[in-house]
Formats: structure tokens, sequence, C-alpha cells
């Protein structure tokens, strides 16, 4: 059985000799080609690859964010990122990634790199893949609606609200599951959102006003939302300095 | 270089002349980057460069030039032009998923030449990537010393774009 490999490279000259490079190799199958990391995910979702050459640098998405949210996954192919660049190595490792290669790629290394690659089980690779202390904050969450993920940029979300086991992501066109903790989003982007409840976190970019209703209790208003957010008592302090330090 | 590997095998008269333009540039970089040259030399150092990065990103770069009768046998520090195309295509054009636009304009007027590069404002940059303020820094001083106070470099920055404008005297 061949092992199948995905390339993910934004140069086109890139793509096409680590495709060559691997026609040389009998026992991988290239299974397709992505030009980011937006491609990355909706091919990884359809051919479930096995393993991915993943290049960090790409527009749009970069291949360390990619990487994450492949992690995610059911069926998680292993991430060997590919890039020109040194500074990225230390990043690069923090990312978990099963290797690391520099461009241009050697035969000799490609093959040792996706020979450690193949012989590691799922399970493997998913321990190797999520690290629950990522340093960097992702630009955008991932929801998978059907059969498709779906990628909303970060900018885009008003708030995240935990249900009984999902949370919902209220954002510019709508609203999405994901399958996360809130508790974790909330200190990944600290910079950007506010806890104002045990339940939820609201971007800072539009918090409109806070007022007290009849009976005692804080709401929030948020931009372009018809109904406002409970906060709770604990929260009122924190919220309250935001809304002021915002006006 | 990795282009040029590609190059090699699908492309070899285009990987021939990506390997004379990267020699180009080297020897350009190696060169006592106080000496002024021949402002058509830089012009074409820059095309060069262009020409390489060209390859690489295929129709993701689109350079725009617009030269106004400046006088081609000015002098200008080697290396003056061609690192703000690179700034311009690496903090500008590769972070966008679709075509990226360069702009670069000279003209004269007076005793003065104007130089300017202008590129898209990516709203995304990559992380973890230092600006390029020490290169700008480096040309600056490298200008002050060939021209004193008379050559400026200056930057401005709106909405969607980023933009270097460099100014010197016709010094022949």
């Amino acid at each position: 059985m061949t092992t199948r490999v995905l390339i993910a490279d934004d140069e086109a000259p890139a793509r096409s000799r680590m495709r060559r490079l691997l026609d040389e190799l009998p026992e991988y199958e290239v299974i397709g080609e992505a030009a980011n990391g937006t491609q990355v995910l909706e091919t990884s979702l359809s051919e479930t690859p096995d393993i991915i050459l993943l290049d960090i640098r790409m527009p749009d998405m970069d291949g360390i964010e990619t990487a994450r949210h492949l992690a995610a996954l059911d069926e998680s192919p292993a991430v060997i990122f590919t890039t020109a660049f040194d500074s990225y190595a230390i990043e690069a490792f923090d990312a978990h990634a099963i290797g690391y290669l520099l461009k241009p790629v050697r035969r000799e290394k490609l093959e040792r790199a996706l020979e450690f690659a193949s012989r590691l089980a799922r399970p493997q690779i998913q321990a190797l893949a999520s690290d629950p202390q990522q340093p960097v904050a992702r630009n955008n969450i991932c929801a998978r609606r059907g059969a498709d993920l779906h990628l909303i940029p970060i900018e885009d979300v008003i708030y995240f609200q935990a249900d009984q086991k999902y949370i919902t992501v209220r954002h510019v066109h709508g609203e999405d599951l994901i399958d996360e903790a809130l508790k974790e989003l909330a200190s990944e982007f600290a910079d950007r959102f506010i806890r104002i409840h045990r339940s939820a976190l609201v971007a800072l970019a539009w918090v409109e006003r806070m007022e007290k209703t009849a009976d005692g209790q804080y709401e929030v208003w948020l931009r372009d939302c018809l109904e406002p957010l409970p906060v709770s008592r604990r929260h009122v302090t924190a919220v309250k300095a935001c809304v002021k330090k915002r006006s | 270089m990795n282009t040029i590997a590609e190059l090699t095998r699908t492309n070899p008269k285009a990987a021939e002349t990506a390997v004379e333009n990267l020699s180009d540039l080297f020897r350009a970089s190696l060169a006592d980057s106080q000496k002024l040259i021949p402002l058509a030399q830089e012009l074409e150092v820059t095309r060069v460069y262009q020409d390489m990065e060209q390859q690489r990103l295929g129709e993701r770069l689109v350079v725009k030039w617009q030269l106004d009768d400046i006088p081609l046998q000015a002098r200008i520090p080697s290396l003056t032009l061609q690192p703000l195309l690179e700034n311009a295509i690496y903090h500008g054009v590769e972070p966008l998923p679709d075509i990226g636009v360069v702009e670069i304009e000279g003209r004269r007027k007076g005793d003065m030449i104007y130089l300017s590069v202008r590129n898209p404002l990516p709203i995304r940059k990559f992380k973890s990537e230092a600006g390029n303020q020490i290169a700008l820094e480096n040309i600056r001083e490298r200008l002050e010393l060939a021209f004193g106070t008379s050559a400026s470099l200056s930057r401005a920055i709106d909405q969607t774009h980023y933009q270097i404008s460099i100014a010197f005297p016709v010094k022949e």
C-alpha cells in the first residue's frame, strides 16, 4: 500500500519540484496539491492524506496555523513543514510537526522525513500535534458544517457562547458551532476578547455599552446584535473598565 | 534557489537566465556599498531582481514601471532601489492570496531625482517577522553619505498602501 501525500505551497515551481521528487519514490503517491491553508484543510477533509508537506510561509493562513487546524481533524495527517527560512525552525518545533525540511529540499532528507512520518500511527501523530499551550493566537476559527470545514476570521467573531457541549460562534455572517473549550479560547485571544459571563466571551471591538436592567442585572449591548448578553456580577467591574476605555 | 532547482529540469533555458540573474545580484551585493553607480545600472539590477521574483511568483506579482525622463547617467549608491522592490514584494505581495501590484516611479524635477516604490498593505502580515527598518535605515545612511542633507528617504502609509520615496541630487 502506498502512503498518500499532499503537497502544499503557494509557489507553483516549489510544488512541481516536490511532486517530481515524490514521483521518484514509488512508496508514495501524491494525492493533490494545495496553494493555501484553506485548500489544505478542504483537501485533507475529503482525501484524508497520510502526510502533508506543508510550506510555512503562505498567504492568508500560514502553515503553522494550518497545522493546528489539521490537528483537530478526526484523522489528522502527519505534518512535515517545508520552508526556505531558518528562522521558522523554533516555531515549527513548537507546533509539533513530525519533521522540518529546508528548501530546496534534498532528496535524501525528504525520503528520511517521509519514512519517519509513515511509520507513525495516527494516535502518535495526534499526540504530537495537539499542544494545549500554543504560543501564538490563530487568525481563524475552524468550524465544521456538515462535510465541510469553514474558516471564520477571528476579526469577524462577535462572541463565543458556551452551550452544554459545544460553543456557539456568533460572527458577522451568522453562527457556527465549534468543539473547543471557552477557557482555552479566552487565554488564546486574551487581547481581543473579554469574559462577561462564565459562558460567554465577547470581542472588545463589538462592545457598544453596558446597561443595568430594572431587576439589577447587567447586560452588554453589541454592535449589530439585536439582543444584549447578560454580564455576571463578578465580571461587571472589568467590563465597565473596558467600555470606559473604549468610549 | 528552490525555483532554480525546479527550472533546471522543467525549463533549462529559464534556469540558465535565473542563474545569470542571481550572479548579477550577488556581484552587486558584494560590491562596495559606498560606491556610486550610474542610475541605469541600478535600474538594471532591480529589473534583474524583478525577473527572478517573477519566475517564483508567476502572475501573483505585477510590477508597473513609470520612469519619466530621468538622467540615466546620474549617480546613486549601489543597491538603493533594488532592496525597496525586495521589501515591497516580501511584505506587500507575498502575504496576498491573489495579485499584488508594485508601482515604481521615477522623475526628475530641477536638480533632483525622485524615486518611489509603492506596494499594497496586506491586512494580514506573516507572523513573527520583523519589519524592514534596518534595510531602510541602511539606504538612508548611504544616501546621506553620498549626498549629505540634500538627499532624503521618506515613508508614507495610508489605509491600503505603503510607499517609500527617495530624493537625491543629480550628480554625474
